[in-house]
């Protein structure tokens, strides 16, 4: 774990309110693994005060890159943050997803900003099991919110899109294209992150099939470092902390019942 | 260990510490997490999570939420509890040449007194800081703190089992915080800490639900710092023991405030979640301003408020 002041190298709004944020965190790039996390101080004063966890986009090269999504103050002042500034990092924080041979297909779910450990995941999955099929399921409520497509296609990604409003890829959700499309004879795993009620719809798809899932949870952070308690989510065998137990927990670990 | 310049080292009753900079309890677990960011061996004292008998699980999430220049939490003192802080815990600090202050917290007098017995035995704890801002299970749930008999009566039961210093971490939230700091005085408290966060709530409107599954929770950070400053001020006027602020120290003017206010030490709470390293740069901005003031040691302006 480190903590630095990165500098940022550029920062790239992507439409639909994401912004692309690349930093120099040499230390943090080389360590951090998919589904790892940072936690990022948006401004020097004390409002907003607790720094905001995000996920790793991408990293190589010295660097690291953020894909975010402005939801309130935290993320909004980030947002005006530009090149030259330098902005408080922590990390590479938490655990990653578990990629690892035999691996014959891997369907990355996303919903909204859930896609942004996804680049990362699918630059390892290449690296780690080069002969894996790679397909991306990524539903947003508007074709505009299906953000860095492009981004998937360099790494030859399949892509599955899924928009509330039709206007982009399948009307409807997301969880309804990963269902019957998988093939449960060979190597397949899942991989998700996004809203709760994605994460808990994907259950049943996932046990269906027998597929083994890894899901990325959100919970509100402090510390980010395991110290404050707060992160917690009902699991069946009582509380675990987020920043410290996951983020990465397997889709049957949460307690979906107690979820709203 | 010399160091050229001013001395930082202060007392707390027969307690030396090497500067006045303590973590504040709940936001430096038990010190292992930090060690990553800060040599432990720097800090004036480690206060650890507060320990109970049993383990507790803590509260329903969502346990925290961010207000204006601080935060609300409810995390239920979710705690390893007395065996496995013992047994796991205090064995990685007692590495370290630095105070171990245990924070407990009890539902009734008698846990306690089990507490202050068993870690005054243990070795390597070298003082212990009641919280009274528990409800207190024979008055029906009201906090010890807020009641200057229940107070007394805590610390003077709890006096006999403790071998080491006891500190009695006060509630802000009283109408006379010096009737408070005076039972406990008078109870043989040997320092107190002012204060515990402020009860506090925070609504989501759209959802028009209570922000935390808690519904209530104590304030902390800088929001509350002016409010904790006059409290120490008024404590370290009127009582004869070392007084300990506590609330929104996040930088040396925020610790100088303290001290100047009447404080020996202050203990640093939200702050470490802002930046793992604010304890140790407090520090260096102490000594830095110290030098700049040509004053010698940190003691010197302890209460030097100047009112004319
Ligand atoms: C491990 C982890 C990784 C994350 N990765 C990303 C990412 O890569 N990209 C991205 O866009 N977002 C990510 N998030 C969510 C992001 O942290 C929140 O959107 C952000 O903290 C909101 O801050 P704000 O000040 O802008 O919003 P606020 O004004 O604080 O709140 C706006 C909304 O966001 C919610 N929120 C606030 N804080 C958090 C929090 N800590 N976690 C979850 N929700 C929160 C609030 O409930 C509210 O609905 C991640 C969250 C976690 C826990
Ligand atoms: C997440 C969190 C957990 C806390 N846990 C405890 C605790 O277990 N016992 C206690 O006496 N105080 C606890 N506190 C209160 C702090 O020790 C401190 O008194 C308070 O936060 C004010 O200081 P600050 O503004 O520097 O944070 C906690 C505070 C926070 C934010
Ligand atoms: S965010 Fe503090 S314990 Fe997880």
């Amino acid at each position: 774990m480190f903590s630095l002041e990165a500098n940022i190298i550029r920062q790239t709004p992507c439409g639909a309110g994401f912004y692309l944020l690349e930093l120099e965190a040499p230390d943090v790039s080389s360590r951090a693994a998919p589904g790892q996390f940072v936690m990022v101080r948006v401004g020097d004063d004390y409002d907003p005060l607790l720094r905001r966890p995000l996920s790793v986009h991408d990293a190589g090269d010295g660097r690291i890159r953020l894909l975010y999504r402005v939801v309130g103050k935290g993320t909004g002042r980030l947002s005006r943050r530009g090149e030259g500034e330098r902005v408080g990092l922590l990390g590479p924080l938490g655990n990653g997803f578990e990629v690892r041979p035999p691996l014959d297909t891997a369907a990355l779910v996303a919903g909204g900003r859930g896609v942004a450990p996804m680049l990362f995941l699918a630059r390892r999955i290449r690296r780690e099991c080069p002969s894996a099929r790679l397909i991306l399921f990524f539903g947003a409520r508007t074709g505009e919110e299906l953000v860095r497509l492009e981004a998937f296609e360099n790494l030859n990604v399949e892509m599955r899109l899924a928009t509330e409003d039709g206007s982009k890829g399948t009307k409807g959700l997301v969880t309804q294209l990963v269902r019957g499309s998988l093939l449960s004879d060979a190597e397949v795993r899942i991989y998700a992150c996004g809203p709760m009620p994605m994460l808990k719809a994907l259950g049943p798809v996932a046990a269906e099939q027998s597929i083994p899932a890894q899901v990325s949870l959100e919970a509100h952070m402090s510390c980010g470092l395991g110290v404050c308690r707060g992160c917690v989510v009902k699991t069946k065998n009582g509380y675990a902390h987020v920043c410290q137990d996951g983020p990465v927990f397997p889709l049957d670990a949460p307690d979906w019942e107690v979820r709203t | 260990m010399t160091t050229p310049g001013p001395l930082l080292e202060t007392r707390i009753g027969d307690l030396v510490l090497k500067n006045p900079v303590m973590t504040a309890s709940g936001t430096f677990a038990y010190g292992a997490e930090f060690a990553p960011y800060v040599d432990l061996n720097d800090l004036g004292a480690v206060v650890v999570k507060g320990i109970s008998l049993e383990p507790r699980q803590g509260n329903p999430p969502p346990r925290t939420a961010e207000t204006p220049c601080g935060m609300v939490n409810a995390i239920g003192l979710e705690n390893v509890g007395l065996e496995r802080f013992l047994a796991d815990k205090l064995p990685y600090l007692r590495r370290f040449d630095v105070p171990v202050v245990v924070n407990v917290l009890g539902r009734q007098v008698d846990d306690y007194v089990r507490l202050a017995g068993a870690l005054s035995e243990a070795g390597g704890v070298s003082a212990i800081e009641l919280n009274v801002s528990c409800p207190n299970v024979k008055s029906g749930g009201q906090t010890f703190g807020v009641d200057p008999e229940a107070v007394n009566a805590l610390v003077a039961a709890v006096r006999p089992a403790a071998s080491i210093p006891l500190w009695v971490k006060l509630t802000p939230l009283v109408t006379d915080i010096v009737i408070i700091g005076r039972a406990a005085q008078e109870a043989g408290a040997d320092a107190v800490c002012v204060g515990n966060t402020f009860p506090a709530m925070a609504i989501d409107v759209h959802r028009r639900k209570p922000k935390l599954g808690n519904v209530v929770g104590g304030l902390s950070g800088p929001a509350i710092r002016p409010i904790m400053v006059r409290l120490c001020w008024l404590l370290a006027r009127s009582l004869d023991i070392p007084v300990i602020g506590i609330g929104g120290v996040m930088c040396a003017d925020d610790a100088l405030e303290y001290l100047l206010a009447g404080a020996r030490a202050v203990q640093v709470g939200t702050a470490n979640f802002v930046d793992p390293r604010t304890t140790v740069s407090i520090v260096e901005g102490l000594r830095k301003y110290l030098a700049e003031q040509g004053v010698g040691r940190v003691d010197e302006i302890v209460g030097q408020l100047r009112l004319e």
